[in-house]
């Protein structure tokens, strides 16, 4: 083995130290990394280009990976809202700046941080997805001279258990999105066993808890609970273990995992009905021909929003939704609603104080508390923990006149609060739903 | 009982198409020692143009045809074009797949979207049997998937025992260079396996795709599967392959049925199991 | 010569000014998000960069040895609200661990299978953690880990995390660079080279390589402590595929073979993926592309770049009296003296050499 040569360390390291340098000192300069200070608290120096007639208006949605087509329409909210106000709120100009995360918490944290301390944004409104959200309120509790809201994610933890004081929500969460369907299947469709499919993580751990907190309490019986890893796609061995005396399932699954599962539970010859969670009865699940139509004919779901929605005000939203967005989808996602519900919440406020963002943003998080307006889907307001009180849809799947299926709305439940109506200390008492939790065999 | 029934076909049903995946990646490293870890974006490719084709001409079997023909071609030109300039250079080559991988991986979820895509077979096969044996109702794609992946290993086995270009593979998984010298041209069959196992990465792929849905991750998933599969059977080895990917599938669906949690792990600690014993797998050459 | 000493004096001493007073002139968010987590990426590109260029092995387990230290210190110091040091302590020991079991496991396989059962070995690593309970909470990850006061020292203020970050990527560069420099580090780039004739002269091949895997372990450990402390928090999402992938992609595009590369690698990937979606949504397209570019045209990745560009501006006719520049380039990259002849010219060619050192059919042993 031939030993190496000082002469060619020397030009080795000559080597690298002039790259090294020529690429930090180019880089550094050229990004125009500008000296601002790091807590982020109040005054907005203009760095980045902004300037003093703007309100910069973060976005943090999924824009990459298989959540992009989601994180499009979650945007899409954030600009409707925007448009409401002309773009403009006390003379000053309503810019959005954008920045994607993958559905990974740290990603997302890297994005926020990017859009507080870098794209110097004077709000952020997101994430999209309910782990995400847990590391954004962690990120806004470094930033308490910033107003955060929430996107659409929905993990109840984010605000119930250790929520941040600049951080508001005001949409529901997974919890909330179950309000009234355990109820409606116990008493209206006479579902008394069934058995719960669902992805082992939190955010179906809060749809699983909530619809069995009422279907448990009206008198039902969850047989068996099938919590399936992340990401599995074949569930022929989950439809050959499931009990045959039941009369549902429900399924808390993604739209197009509940057609696999569908369609694996029809070719084995399953009987049993179907009760969808807030994401299962989707536009993938309604566009079902063949074989599977009669098995989703007649599926009761439950969450913010309801396609069909009569009400005017309602219609009016998904009017110009598809007026602003000829390529977007027929009827807004609830990522659509609840990103316009949160960046509307914070430009209502703004307007009220003719945006005023001073002294670390005091005057905006004050009135954020205690603003409640009219959305779409009804009032909405927030409790002691910035969360958000709105209504909740109980939808069933229906056919129309020409044969195409949508979701029907078959009950509003008012005034949905976090703990489902009980006292948040006996809530809090009940635990976290996991996997066990809640349990009535 | 008939649980377990129900069971052990879904794990000798699942086997049969993770035999389809990986009988391609075991073919072109036997040969070629080439580690295609762009084999999963082969698959994914496969079912998505075969969903195209399917979508396109509402023809289901012309799409199963075509599809695979398609991405056997797209692989030649993948060897030729990019593996073969620096060829015998496993690290380098595997490096080069990899991010073959990334760029497809991106570019179709760039085109197809985030979302599922559902295939239509011919109501024929995508209906029930009613076992009468057994007294269950199955899915009959599976037993058609299972079937495919029969008859594929059938063809295989006549092809490297029963014809002279199986015999040249063979030959060629033994010693590369004597083949050479001995005046075939190897190029030539490294570029006809490497295009047959693309081939049967992309007939996996549609026939996977149909069987469930195609969406994206699935390259990884499945990538990450044949290479369990061939590391238990042993690299190289279509008979390994076999029996790699029926241990696997029986061991997934057993573990999803019984043990779901941790259904996952076991496939893995198989893996680590057979590689502590026996670490060039099962039917694996012990000379690498 | 004297030329080329001063040079990399004025060079060492500007790029240490520039590293020491980088958070004076650099916002908080160029200090956090590129400064620190190259940093500390760099640190586990550095195992990576030590394990393939100096011990042949690629391996794909680094990021999963990454997240069992991250794993450990967050279980240790959330979930059991241990002290820091304990978690801190804890977690080196876990990754070692970890990686002398992947090692005894691994290390008996060559190049390629090496290289996939590392990635089995990681995969395996995520989805504990993915289904995991118990320990992992799953899907969620453990969130609310801070660094701690160590006196003075409030070790989450950005600027203080980023000189500890860096003081730390200084030692572990430093000392890896003295162990391959070591009779041990000789030895192993021996058998790097050519296993079977260390093995003939007496050296414990299998011992070497399980020693330089769990060190990498301990190394990448390293990397994993800060990574989470960074984080605040750990989750199946920092050891998938996507993250082992980009670890290699880090490495290979600073130059598989230079632990500078790891830390160059680290900031150019750093800086496309918190810049370039401003571009392109298809910034992974352009990073696999990269990735490809440098595979196949420039192994050496943007060291060799580098070294080129120099090369070009420097004719440096003083050198030739020691040989070619070419030669010097030969013999001081950290492979195959064996294989050199001392007029290889290309850095492509150099590359090659590395990455075709197991194809050496003496090379195979199993």
């Amino acid at each position: 083995m031939k030993a190496r040569m000082p002469i060619s360390i020397q030009s080795r390291w000559l080597h690298r130290l002039v790259l090294l340098l020529c690429a930090l000192a180019l880089i550094t300069t050229a990004c125009g990394g500008s000296p601002t200070n790091s807590g982020g608290s109040g005054l907005n120096t203009g760095s980045s280009g902004k300037s003093a007639n703007e309100i910069r208006i973060g976005a943090l949605a999924t824009l990459s990976g298989a959540f992009a087509v989601d994180g499009q329409d979650a945007l899409r909210g954030v600009k409707m809202a925007i448009a409401e106000f002309g773009g403009k709120i006390a003379g000053k100009t309503l810019t959005m700046v954008s920045e994607s995360s993958d559905a990974t918490p740290a990603v997302a944290r890297d994005a926020a941080r990017k859009l507080i301390e870098q794209d110097n944004v004077d709000l952020m409104v997101g994430p999209l997805s309910g782990d995400e959200g847990l590391a954004v309120r962690d990120y806004a509790k470094t930033q308490p001279g910033k107003v955060f809201l929430n996107g659409s994610s929905a993990a109840q933890d984010t605000t119930l258990r250790n929520p941040a004081p600049n951080f508001f929500r005001f949409s529901t969460d997974g919890v909330q999105w179950m309000a009234g369907l355990g109820t409606y299947v116990y008493q209206t469709q006479g579902y008394k066993r069934i058995a719960v499919l669902a992805e082992d993580y939190s955010f179906p751990y809060s749809q699983v808890g909530g619809f069995m907190t009422e279907f448990c309490r009206a008198g039902g019986h969850v047989v068996k609970k099938f919590w399936v890893p992340i990401g599995t796609t074949d569930y022929s061995s989950v439809v050959s273990s499931m009990p045959s005396n039941i009369d549902a399932i429900y399924v808390a699954l993604g739209g197009s995992d509940s057609i696999n599962f569908l369609k694996q539970y029809v070719q084995f010859g399953g009987k049993a009905k179907l009760i969808g969670g807030t994401v299962t009865v989707d536009q993938t699940v309604l566009s079902t021909k063949g074989p599977l139509y009669q098995h989703v004919l007649g599926v009761a779901s439950a969450g913010p929003i309801a396609d069909s929605n009569p009400t005017p005000v309602w219609q009016q939203f998904a009017h110009t939704y598809k007026s602003m967005f000829p390529d977007g989808f027929p009827s807004p996602s609830l990522f659509a609603f609840t990103y316009y519900v949160n960046a509307k919440a914070a430009l209502l406020a703004l307007k009220q104080i003719n945006g005023d963002l001073s002294n670390g943003e005091a005057k905006f998080r004050n009135t954020l508390s205690t603003l409640q307006f009219d959305t779409p889907t009804g009032l909405v307001k927030l409790d002691q923990n910035r969360q958000a009180i709105a209504n909740n849809f109980v939808t069933l799947v229906d056919k129309q006149t020409d044969g195409t299926l949508y979701n029907k709305l078959v009950q509003i439940v008012p005034n949905v609060n976090q703990t489902l109506g009980v006292p948040e200390a006996q809530y809090l008492q009940l635990g976290e739903f996991n996997r066990d939790n809640p349990s009535c065999p | 009982m008939r649980e377990f029934i129900t069971v052990t076909l879904n794990g000798i049903t699942l086997g049969g198409l993770y035999f389809l995946v990986a009988s391609g990646f075991t073919l072109v490293f036997g040969l070629m020692r080439v580690v295609n870890l762009a084999h999963g974006s082969l698959y994914l490719l496969g079912a998505y143009i075969g969903w195209s084709i399917a979508d396109a001409t509402g023809n289901w079997i012309l799409a199963v045809i075509t599809a695979p023909l398609i991405i056997a071609v797209i692989g030649i030109i993948l060897q030729q074009g990019l593996l073969r300039r620096i060829q015998g250079q496993d690290l380098r080559e595997a490096m080069v797949t990899i991010g073959v991988s990334i760029v497809v991986a991106d570019l179709l979820l760039a085109y197809y979207g985030g979302q599922s895509h559902e295939f239509s077979p011919p109501d024929a096969i995508n209906a029930s049997t009613n076992l009468v044996l057994a007294d269950v109702t199955y899915p009959t794609f599976r037993l058609f998937t299972l079937a495919t992946a029969v008859v594929i290993g059938v063809g295989l086995w006549f092809l490297l025992r029963h014809t002279r270009l199986g015999m040249i593979i063979r030959a060629g998984i033994d010693d590369r260079e004597m083949v050479s010298a001995l005046g075939i041209n190897i190029q030539l069959v490294f570029a006809i396996v490497f295009g047959l196992g693309a081939l049967l990465a992309g007939l996996a792929g549609i026939i996977g795709g149909t069987n469930l849905s195609v969406g994206p991750g699935d390259d990884s998933l499945y990538l990450l599967y044949s290479l369990i599969t061939v590391i238990i059977g042993g690299m190289g080895s279509v008979g390994g392959a076999a029996i790699g990917a029926l241990l696997v599938g029986l061991v997934a669906q057993y573990g999803l049925a019984y043990a779901p949690t941790y259904s996952v792990l076991l496939t893995f600690a198989m893996m680590i199991i057979v590689l502590a014993v026996r670490p060039q797998g099962l039917l694996g050459r012990p000379s690498v | 010569m004297i030329a080329a000493r001063i040079m990399r004096i004025v060079g060492l001493f500007a790029l240490s000014i520039f590293l020491l007073t980088f958070p004076l002139f650099a916002s908080a968010f160029f200090v956090v998000q590129i400064g620190i987590q190259s940093l500390f990426l760099g640190i586990v590109a550095l195992s990576l960069v030590f394990l393939a260029g100096y011990g042949g092995m690629l391996s794909l387990a680094q990021m999963a040895l990454y997240g069992s230290a991250g794993y450990t210190l967050a279980i240790i110091t959330v979930t059991y609200g241990l002290p820091w040091f304990v978690g801190v302590v804890a977690a080196l020991i876990a990754s070692t661990l970890l990686a002398v079991i992947f090692a005894l496991i691994s290390v008996r396989t060559q190049s390629i299978y090496f290289l996939m059962i590392t990635l089995a070995e990681a995969m395996l690593v995520f989805y504990y953690a993915e289904q995991d309970r118990i320990f992992t909470n799953g899907h969620t990850g453990i969130n609310g880990i801070r660094p701690p006061t160590v006196g003075p020292l409030v070790i989450a203020d950005p600027t203080t995390f980023y000189y500890i970050t860096l003081v730390v990527a200084v030692l572990v560069y430093l000392a890896l660079r003295y162990i391959v420099r070591s009779p041990f580090g000789l030895s192993l780039q021996g058998i790097r080279d050519n296993a079977r004739r260390m093995q003939s002269l007496g050296f414990n091949v299998y011992a070497h390589r399980v020693v330089a895997f769990t060190l990498a372990g301990l190394v990448a450990g390293i990397g994993g402590i800060l990574g989470t402390w960074y984080d605040g928090a750990i989750s199946p999402g920092s050891v998938d595929l996507t993250r082992t992938i980009n670890l290699l992609v880090i490495a290979v595009l600073g130059g598989l073979a230079y632990f500078e590369g790891a830390f160059i690698g680290a900031l150019f990937f750093t800086l496309i993926t918190n810049f370039a979606s401003s571009f392109t949504d298809r910034f992974n397209t352009v990073i696999g592309l990269a990735f490809l570019l440098v595979a196949l045209f420039f192994p050496d990745g943007l060291i060799g770049l580098s070294r080129k560009t120099v090369q070009l501006v420097i004719r440096a006719p003083q050198w030739r009296g020691k040989g070619t520049v070419a030669s010097q380039s030969a013999s001081d990259l950290p492979h195959a003296a064996i294989h050199s002849n001392g007029t290889a010219s290309d850095s492509v060619n150099l590359g090659k050499q590395f990455m075709a050192a197991s194809v050496n059919p003496e090379e195979k042993e199993e």
